[in-house]
């Protein structure tokens, strides 16, 4: 999909890599994400991040200024590092665009803060902001994660699960795939596990300057014991089949569990590995869907809901918005395939030229559909003007239905085919 | 209204219901197999819709409070009709009657709202502690120089249908003729029976506003109190869909000779076939021509979108459950689309709809008199057919069992009629027959149950 080429981004769409890698060492317990570039880089991620999540963001940046700029940055690393390594069990660096045009040699850079700081695992990754999306950072940072934290099989865990979940599955979400997991009688590993550290929980101390949750340091390492592993998102699909290979375990991929078939499949493979039947109240929210989805189409027929945000969530969306009957229109934040892309102008202008009745995306999409009428739901990231999207679970029986009850209410509320009131002209005459 | 009034009302000579059996036009209900509404109900659906009119409910709550504001009569201005407006009577009223209670209710509404006029409808309770609501109305009339309506249509006097011809009684005695248009035109019409669901009107008043034939008044979609106050300046009346306040157009035709038909706009080949009817009997060559021109034009603007939505209906099966006029009127409008309608229900179609209906569909069409969820069901996978269309109240027979369903009473939030109504009510058809849920939930599930 070719794209005429603007010089001005109006509304991005994109969220940045950095982001992504940030977030997704935020799954892992007693993590600090250390970002090498200017604090400015930093903060504005922490703000969209605690809008989002409701929840403060242990991010640390590296500061550079003008003149540790012309020096190199390096300094300012392993100052940054001495400043935070009490607070944390490992760390996640990763680049912004600052560092990388900077020439930042990231690979060296570990190597020295593991001979400098022996007793701190770090993980570190190049993400610059020019290229790719929030994504695309979170994949790198899971791949760069893997190879400094994980090991070799050693001792299998006959009853254990490995789940490599994407950045678009929300917390909530997270927790309800170990709970289904855990419903069968195994034991699951979730990688990076947003659930465990994003969800919102009060805990015991008062303040946390790392990651107060997420996959131990321990548990990654005794991933590749899993009995097999799971993929969710097309994002996590090379990884977690690579990192399946390398350990000699088998590999399930899951696009996304937003669509019924995929859920049957989701639960099939419990019960297989599990060799338990399907428990009764998985049954009974498969029932409940189908009925909730046979109720609900209505809303569906011929209306064109258009999806914004990264790869794995307007496919997730899209999925299950063609599950119930919807033209599904998906919108990329960045190149890619044959997908359209661009800015929330270019989406604008997309969903405008389709006549989108419906649309999904994050909260900006969402005043982008106030200001042109249309019903939205809100999902993805950041939704900032609602409560609850950290929470929410789209995914599985239940979720899904979920979701079409949303859906179906947002297109209730701003009807798209409304008869507009035609007063007639020669009935004026009567008085 | 006294019992011979009503039994008057019960024989409706032009009612083909009555052509064959010598009996009353409206059967009466049988207890354990009735489905439909009260004569209230009827009559409440009937009228409520006249917008800037206050509607009052003389009653106990339980008359009004399931059945207002659920119906997509439309309204292009005031909103008036939308409020329920009851006397709500308790046990002390049913006692001491309850007509001080209604004197001060419209008294109160009058001075509140300052409708053009209320209409005031009598329910069992308040027919059975003898309130008469006619003096009464007569009465609240003198002292505020609004016009009070009663609608004496208390439910145990008959079915839905029958409550439809007591709210054309009352129209007819009390409204119409009251009033005259402010300007003469030389084309006036009525459509009898277009509630102007969904918007279904406005689909046709831009082609009457092309066409210069004025619309005086819509009963009761979407009208104005003048309006129907005037009707009985129309040249032509048409009874849009329904038979149900055919006791109008009877009526007016005694009275003052307007002539009038049965018609449909749901089709695009029954809507040319209404208009042109309206201009034949309009009686004015060149306006004829214009009609029958404007047809012509429209048919050709929507060809293309029909011919792609022909190319996804062609040969699928319909089972059409619903009342009246529509059996056959939408019967047409799918045959249009090449599909087959299998069978048809006739619960409240007349020998005269069945006719028609045969001469549709064939001297072998299946009809169903009596549309229990079980027998619909029954017909549907007897004769294999792919969608169901009926009213709101079998929509969940429908998807309980998996089978597409397209709502085609009140209900729905689509307008069906006129050209654009054409296409839009086959894209409906298709979309539904076509939406992958219905295989989906076909499919057994992986484990178990269903
Ligand atoms: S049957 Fe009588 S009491 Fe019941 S709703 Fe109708 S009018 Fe009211």
């Amino acid at each position: 999909m070719k794209q005429p080429k603007k010089n001005v981004t109006v509304n991005p769409l994109r969220l940045s890599q950095p982001s992504g890698a940030a977030l997704a060492f935020l799954g892992i317990k007693g993590c600090i994400p250390l970002w090498h570039g200017v604090q400015g880089c930093t903060a504005f991620a922490k703000i969209l991040f605690i809008q989002h999540f409701r929840e403060p963001m242990p991010f640390q940046t590296t500061a550079l200024t003008q003149t540790s700029v012309v020096m190199g940055g390096e300094e300012n690393i392993f100052e940054a590092v001495e400043n935070i390594k009490k607070d944390a069990r490992c760390l996640g660096i990763l680049t912004t665009g600052v560092a990388e045009t900077n020439g930042a040699d990231m690979e060296r850079m570990a190597r020295e803060i593991s001979r400098k700081f022996p007793g701190l695992p770090t993980a570190v990754v190049n993400t610059p902001d020019f290229e790719g999306t929030l994504e695309t950072g979170w994949v790198k940072a899971c791949r760069s994660a893997l190879a400094s934290f994980a090991k070799k099989r050693a001792m299998p865990r006959k009853l254990q699960c490995a789940v490599f979940a994407g950045p678009y599955v929300t917390p909530g979400e997270v927790e309800w795939i170990s709970d289904a997991i855990v419903m069968y009688g195994l034991r699951s590993v979730i990688f990076p596990d947003l659930g465990d550290s994003l969800y919102g929980r009060l805990l015991k101390n008062d303040y946390y300057a790392c990651a107060s949750g997420g996959t131990t340091l321990e548990e990654i390492a005794t991933l590749a014991d899993s009995a097999f592993v799971i993929s969710i998102g097309s994002s996590m699909k090379e990884i977690a089949g690579k990192f399946a290979d390398g350990s000699g375990i088998p590999a399930e991929h899951f696009e996304h569990l937003s669509d019924v078939r995929e859920i049957d499949r989701f639960f099939t493979l419990l019960g297989e590995k599990s060799g338990i039947e399907a428990p009764m109240k998985i049954v009974r929210q498969r029932e409940h869907l189908m009925d909730a989805m046979l109720d609900a189409q209505f809303y569906f027929h011929g209306r064109t809901a258009c999806v914004a945000g990264d790869h794995d969530f307007i496919k997730r969306w899209g999925a299950a918005m063609e599950g119930i009957g919807a033209k599904a229109l998906r919108f990329s934040s960045i190149q890619d395939g044959e997908c359209p892309f661009g800015d929330l102008e270019n989406f604008k202008g997309f969903a405008e030229a389709n006549g989108a009745d419906l649309l999904i995306g994050n909260s900006h999409v969402a005043d982008l559909a106030d200001e042109t009428g249309r019903a939205v739901v809100r999902a993805g990231i950041p939704v900032y003007d609602r409560f609850g999207e950290t929470q929410s679970v789209r995914i599985g029986y239940e979720g899904l239905a979920k979701l079409y009850m949303d859906c179906a209410n947002a297109l209730m509320e701003r009807p798209p085919l409304r008869a507009v009131p035609y007063k007639s002209t020669l009935q004026e005459t009567l008085r | 209204m006294n019992l011979s009034a009503i039994r008057e009302l019960y024989k409706e000579p032009d009612c083909s219901h009555n052509a064959k059996k010598e009996a009353d036009a409206c059967p009466r209900p049988t207890p354990g197999k009735a489905a439909g509404g009260c004569s209230f109900d009827g009559a409440y659906i009937s009228l409520g819709p006249i917008a800037d009119c206050a509607h009052v409910v003389h009653g106990p709550s339980g008359c009004i409070a399931n059945t207002w504001n659920n119906r997509g009569s439309l309204s292009s201005g005031p909103s008036l009709f939308r409020t329920a407006f009851t006397t709500d009577l308790d046990n002390n009223d049913v006692v001491f009657g309850g007509e001080k209670k209604l004197f001060k209710a419209v008294r109160k509404i009058i001075d509140k709202h300052r409708p053009p006029a209320v209409f005031v409808y009598q329910t069992c309770v308040t027919a059975m502690i003898g309130d008469d609501i006619d003096a009464l109305c007569k009465a609240v009339s003198e002292k505020t120089g609004t016009p009070v309506i009663p609608v004496d249509s208390p439910g145990f006097t008959g079915t839905k249908n029958f409550g439809n011809r007591l709210a054309g009684d009352a129209v007819l005695r009390h409204v119409i003729g009251t009033m005259e248009p402010a300007t003469p035109h030389p084309f006036n019409v009525n459509l009898i029976g277009e509630f102007n669901i969904a918007g279904e009107l406005w689909a046709m008043l831009p082609y009457f506003d092309e066409l210069g034939i004025r619309l005086i008044c819509s009963l009761s979609g979407d009208a104005r109190y003048h309006q129907v106050a005037m009707m009985h300046r129309a040249q032509v009346n048409m009874m849009v869909c329904s038979r149900a306040l055919l006791n109008v157009a009877r009526s007016m035709k005694e009275k003052y000779g307007t002539p009038y038909f049965e018609g449909s706009f749901y089709g695009a080949d029954n809507t040319s076939r209404a208009l042109i009817k309206i201009a034949e009997l309009m009686g004015d060559p060149a306006l004829l021509g214009k009609t029958k021109q404007l047809c012509e034009r429209e048919k050709e603007r929507i060809a293309p979108s029909l011919e792609n939505l022909r190319a996804r209906l062609a040969g699928k099966k319909v089972l059409l459950y619903t009342g009246g006029v529509k059996s056959w009127s939408i019967v047409g409008a799918l045959q249009e689309l090449g599909m087959t309608v299998i069978a048809t229900g006739t619960r409240k179609s007349t020998e005269e709809d069945k006719e028609r209906i045969r001469g549709l569909m064939g001297d072998d069409a299946t009809m169903i008199s009596e549309g229990n969820p079980r027998k619909l069901l029954e017909v549907f996978r007897k004769q294999n057919a792919d969608i169901l269309m009926a009213g709101g109240r079998n929509q969940y027979t429908a998807l309980k069992a998996r089978i597409p369903f397209v709502d085609v009473n009140q209900e729905r939030h689509l307008p069906f009629t006129g050209f654009n109504g054409h296409v839009r009510l086959a894209g409906a058809v298709a979309d539904a027959i076509e939406n992958p849920v219905f295989a989906m939930t076909r499919e057994p599930s992986p484990f178990g149950g269903i």
